[in-house]
């Protein structure tokens, strides 16, 4: 058998508990089977693993190791994995969680240095908590490798380091020198490593593997960093003579080999058999129940979430819960901790040990968790997607999920951490009021039967690339023919020239400036630029975050800002400090935002009948806000506000509606816009679901065309980063997914007028939305 | 025949930038060109109070040896003084050397050779005569190279795809001499304020640090920099003054310390002097500086380890005498009531007077680790006592 992330014989099954416990989980799942609010329901029986024997050529060494950890067997795609990498070819391994990926490259990378001592390789994780559990586990089979040396004599210790911002500096001249493989992630590479490659000149040269774990991370913005950091480890590698081979793994997504590719610049070799066994699996699609029909408010999700856990939790049967966020996160934990307290207590109260974890926990205490884990000592854990990636943690029996995680994949990776790889598992998925979760929620059909989104990026992004460029050129004097990307290279040179970054002497072109250009690049930029929000009712606290973009619509100065159900009015925002102000309010009225966001086409790139894409100038600026009343909507006030507008040029879908049809529409002027502003609010959240991107990479506008009179109104979905990250166009390939996808949710959802889960809470907004899809299928 | 657009296109390529550069000629190496400057310092010359004719081996194998230095010393012919220019100091492979500057004694007189680049495609050949030049030494002398020059100049190396001149010779850098033996009195140890304050050498108006890769861009980006002669005069400045320090902390170990000098100074000696094996010199430093004048907590720092070094050199009446002025001390000190505990313990042989102490500190005592330390010496010394009793 094969083994997981370390994961060593520590099949702590729910078979394994009692049997009451089996019977009183199977009785419970016949019963949530029957809950109202439960909107589907699906069964994936066990599959059995495919073992092969070892590779002919695998080291005696490493059999022997693997015979010690009680591997007799491999995989088929671990064998297929190894085959392969032993040919030279680029890999891509697509398995689902626990199904041995770490073998897949471990054992390629481990025989190749026992071959050849001086061989070394670059792993690199997407967060740090990875590389640890990784660096553990490699440390392992280093010891593991030296005892079987005593036996066949041979080679020497294999020095495995992480290299990281965490890394001692006096212990860094030794992982460069004497590291066999390196473990570090793409910000250390981009910012600490190839700016300094000279120091690392025995890895360089010596460069036969980069593993790049967790392919599926780099997508949009943060993979199109990463491939062009990519470009600039190609040229060092170039210049130090080596020609490093690829293993990437990836969590399920439809186009593994080519964002492989794209991110690498090599061909690939693609395994999307898995041969590790299944236990069965039950999935449960669960809404909230309506409270309020009128507008459309269901229970809270959190709550229904804990709950949930909670039954699971109390039967003592181990249970992972997902949040979206760090602070669902913590309150999530509260209530649980709350509630098992208060509740029956299980025989052993030690049992219903319930922890969180998330990012910005001390990595201590992070380890403590995931041994407590394993071991069966923790419970219960409430986790924000830092437990997504492949950390070993044991085998839990159910996972609930507190809304959607966004994309399918994420979904199927998070169901995936309950069960691993016999017995049976539970996953539960309850659905926050969001278009995107009620879609899936009421969908469950479509969201089994899609295949997980596409990773999409886009490394010539023009202001990606530049930044990149500037960091090559800056670690080796840049060929004047040298290519980087598809752009014309001699072109964006004699831009930089002209701000005098570069300067050209003989055919090269060096760096001219005292700046370290990697220092002003941030991979994951687009969220790490968020808003706090501070409750100044008392001592001053911090009671969530908000993204950049949507900041200025939600926390501008007098704005009633809702958080938990508790209603906060703001008095000061900080733009430079990023922060919001807010005292907790009683009010009988919420704001409203208007924004007033001027999309300009510049250029059309393709055109289907109503549908085009093609480059747009997006300024976008939140000029007032209304009071509006709860429950009746009735316009009570409004205030002007100055805030700065924010500009770009980047890439758009857009879908016309022809003004003569849309003004034969009968129904009011106002009401008329109310569907296209509603219809504009479902396209967005769903263009999500079907481009695997976070909510945040699109923006949406409407032109409603009351400016000319020759203009049609138009809905504008771009992408929301100067440059375009390359998701306008698959969604201008996917527009009739897209809209059928909405005019299901509208029709489906249960609301009278519109609510936030289809068109948002806008007065006839639901009915128009319907009639101008219609029409748009009938141009 | 030269038309008039020919004699404009040789005075734009050859006229102007040879008049901002200072006097010097191409020099040509299998790997291209590049500028070379000479300057030539006489035998008489004096840099600030220092004359750098003065310069010996064996005096900077005297302060090599007390700082606890690797590295042979050789004759005075076999060591260079070294300091770059270069574009940035932000660190990494984007930053380039455009000027290395190198100072050595040739006879009675002190030779500057300054390597520039005119372009950056010049750099492979200027690293190339320096690689050439540097196999002449078996010392190299920087300020602050450890850090800087040293590792910035291997990474060009590996970039020119040239050996590592600094494989062979070995490297000092007086850094790390001139912090132990001035910053307690001159809090800055930057090479410009010390040569100021330590040997009177006022260089005049100075090109600031940061300005110079740009007066650098400047020239090779726009052929005209008014600020680029500053960078070279700046660079000559940096290698004479550090030769010229370099004798000076020579004279600091070697010459025999005067009571006039400022008491700070004769501390950071005394310090340095103890951790070497000439530690007992330390004594009559150490009281030289008590006696010269020193302000707290400097002097309860110094009267504690003149106590310890006393004690070390069988001095034990002086150290008792410290320590008693120690314990008298406004502050606790540790030092003083240890010491004097181990006095009356082991060379008075006084148990009840050493377990005085003990308890008289630990009702002073401001931290645990004392209160431990002194709480188990009084533990042993009462069993001691019983025993002796």
């Amino acid at each position: 058998m094969g083994i997981g992330r370390g994961n060593l014989g520590s099949m702590r099954l729910l078979t394994d508990s009692a049997p009451l416990q089996l019977s009183s989980l199977r009785d419970f799942l016949a019963e949530l089977k029957k809950n109202h609010s439960v909107s589907g329901y699906h069964y994936i029986p066990a599959r059995e693993p495919r073992l092969v024997d070892f590779p002919n050529s695998l080291d005696s060494r490493l059999r022997h190791a693997l015979n010690d950890r009680s591997i007799l067997k491999l995989y088929s795609h671990q064998a297929e994995a190894f085959e392969l990498a032993r040919g030279g070819k680029n890999v891509v391994i697509v398995t689902p969680t626990a199904s041995g990926k770490t073998l897949c490259y471990n054992l390629p990378v481990l025989q190749r240095i026992l071959e050849k001592p001086d061989a070394r390789a670059l792993y690199l994780y997407p967060t740090k908590a990875l590389t640890y559990d990784q660096l553990d586990d490699l440390m392992h089979w280093s010891n593991a490798l030296r005892k079987a040396d005593g036996k066949d004599g041979g080679a020497k210790e294999i020095a495995v380091f992480s290299y990281d911002g965490d890394t001692p500096q006096d212990a860094r001249a030794a992982v460069r020198s004497r590291s066999h493989v390196v473990l570090s992630n793409p910000d250390m590479l981009h910012k600490g490593i190839l700016p300094h490659h000279t120091k690392w000149t025995r890895l360089f040269e010596n460069l036969e593997f980069i593993v790049l774990d967790e392919l599926h991370t780099y997508r949009g913005v943060f993979g199109s960093h990463v491939a062009n950091i990519f470009r600039r480890l190609a040229r060092i590698c170039a210049f130090y003579g080596s020609r490093p081979q690829f293993i990437c793994t990836s969590a399920t997504i439809r186009n593994p080999q080519e964002l492989a590719e794209k991110i690498t610049g090599q061909p690939f070799e693609f395994i999307r058999e898995s041969g590790a066994g299944e236990g069965e699996k039950h999935v449960f699609f669960y809404n909230p129940p309506v409270v309020n029909k009128q507008l459309g408010i269901r229970r809270s999700y959190v709550k229904e979430a804990e709950h949930i856990a909670r039954a699971f939790l109390e039967r003592n049967i181990p249970a992972i819960v997902f949040a979206n966020s760090r602070l669902i996160t913590e309150i999530l934990v509260k209530y649980l901790k709350q509630s098992i307290k208060e509740g029956p207590l299980p025989e052993n109260p030690e049992s219903a040990k319930i922890v969180g974890y998330r990012g910005g926990y001390l990595p201590n205490e992070r380890r403590r968790i995931e041994r407590g884990l394993r071991d069966g000592h923790i419970r219960g854990v409430v986790s924000t997607n830092a437990l997504e990636l492949g950390i070993d943690i044991g085998s839990l029996d159910v996972s609930v999920l507190a809304g959607y995680p966004g994309t399918i994949a994420s979904t199927w990776q998070r169901i995936g951490r309950a069960g691993r790889r016999s017995g049976m598992s539970v996953g539960v998925l309850v659905a926050s009021s969001t278009p995107l979760d009620q879609f899936i929620v009421n969908h469950p059909d479509y969201f089994l039967s899609q295949p997980p989104e596409m990773g999409l990026i886009n490394p010539d992004n023009i202001h990606i690339l530049i930044s990149h460029l500037q960091c090559a050129t800056f670690e080796l004097p840049f060929g004047a023919d040298e290519p980087f990307g598809m752009h014309d290279v001699a072109e964006v040179l004699d831009f930089l020239r002209e701000r005098g970054f570069i300067h050209r002497a003989g055919n090269k072109w060096h760096w001219t400036s005292d700046s370290y250009p990697a220092d002003s690049v941030s991979l994951r930029s687009i969220s790490s630029d968020n808003f706090v929000v501070v409750e100044t009712t008392g001592e001053p606290r911090i009671i969530g975050e908000v993204d950049f973009t949507s900041a200025f619509s939600t926390l501008h100065e007098k704005a009633i800002y809702l958080h938990q159900g508790q209603q906060y009015y703001v008095h000061q925002l900080d733009i430079p400090e990023r922060r919001a102000y807010v005292r907790q309010v009683d009010s009988d009225y919420f704001t409203d935002a208007i924004t007033y966001t001027k999309v300009k086409i510049l250029e059309t790139m393709g055109t289907h009948a109503e549908h085009h894409h093609g480059e747009v100038h997006v300024a976008h600026q939140v000029v007032g806000f209304k009071k509006l009343k709860f429950f009746t909507m009735e316009n009570v006030g409004s205030g002007d506000l100055n805030l700065p507008t924010q500009e770009m040029h980047t890439t758009s879908y857009w879908v016309i509606i022809p003004r003569d049809a849309f003004e034969s529409l009968p129904y009011s002027p106002t009401e008329r816009l109310n569907g296209l502003y509603g219809l504009a609010y479902a396209l967005v959240h769903l263009a999500c679901v079907f481009l695997m991107c976070d909510r945040r990479d699109l923006g949406s506008a409407v032109d409603a065309g009351i400016e000319s009179a020759t203009f049609h109104p138009t809905i504008f979905i771009y992408d929301n980063f100067p440059g375009g990250i390359g998701l306008s166009r698959p969604l201008y390939e996917l527009r009739d997914q897209v809209l059928n996808a909405a005019q299901q949710l509208i029709s489906s959802c249960t609301c009278d007028d519109g609510c936030p889960s289809c068109v948002g809470p806008t007065i006839m907004a639901k009915e128009v939305a319907l009639a101008i899809l219609d029409l748009l299928k009938h141009v | 025949m030269f038309d008039l657009r020919h004699q404009l296109e040789f005075l734009r390529e050859h006229v102007a930038p040879r008049s901002i550069l200072p006097e010097g000629r191409v020099e040509s190496t299998p790997l291209g060109s590049h500028y070379l400057i000479r300057a030539t310092y006489a035998h008489d010359y004096f840099h600030g109070k220092v004359r750098l004719n003065r310069f010996s081996s064996e005096d900077l194998r005297c302060l090599m040896t007390l700082m606890g230095e690797k590295g042979t010393v050789p004759e005075r012919d076999r060591i260079i003084f070294l300091d770059t220019e270069t574009t940035g100091i932000q660190g990494g492979t984007g930053m380039c050397p455009f000027l290395v500057g190198v100072g050595f004694f040739s006879g009675d007189e002190f030779q500057i050779l300054q390597f520039f680049i005119r372009d950056f495609d010049e750099e492979p050949s200027m690293l190339l005569a320096l690689t050439q030049l540097l196999e002449r030494f078996k010392l190299v002398i920087t300020y602050n190279g450890a850090a800087f020059d040293i590792p910035l100049l291997e990474t060009r190396f590996t970039l020119a795809r040239l050996d590592n001149a600094f494989e062979n010779p070995s490297h000092f850098d007086l850094l790390f001499t001139t912090r132990r033996l001035w910053r307690n009195g001159h809090g800055s140890c930057r090479l410009t304020a010390l040569e100021r304050e330590m040997i009177s050498f006022f260089r005049g108006p100075d090109i600031p640090g940061a300005m110079i890769p740009r007066a650098y861009f400047d020239y090779i980006q726009q052929k005209r920099s008014p600020a680029l002669p500053s960078v070279f005069t700046h660079n000559a400045h940096d290698v004479v003054s550090l030769a010229a320090l370099t004798v000076h902390a020579c004279d600091r170990v070697t010459l025999e310390p005067a009571a006039l000098d400022d008491p700070l100074d004769l501390y950071s000696l005394s310090r340095v002097l103890e951790s070497s094996t000439d530690w007992r010199r330390s004594i009559p430093l150490y009281e030289m500086a008590i006696a010269g004048g020193l302000s707290e907590p400097t002097r309860r720092k110094a009267l504690e380890n003149l106590s310890i070094v006393c004690r070390r050199a069988g001095e034990h009446e002086r150290s008792r005498e410290l320590c008693t002025e120690l314990m008298r001390h406004p502050e606790f000190s540790m030092t003083g009531y240890e010491g004097a505990a181990i006095y009356y313990e082991r060379i008075a042989r006084d148990f009840e007077g050493a377990l005085r102490i003990l308890e008289e500190g630990l009702a002073r005592a401001n931290s645990n680790r004392c209160q431990k330390l002194l709480k188990s010496r009084w533990d042993r010394l009462q069993q001691k006592a019983i025993r002796y009793e």
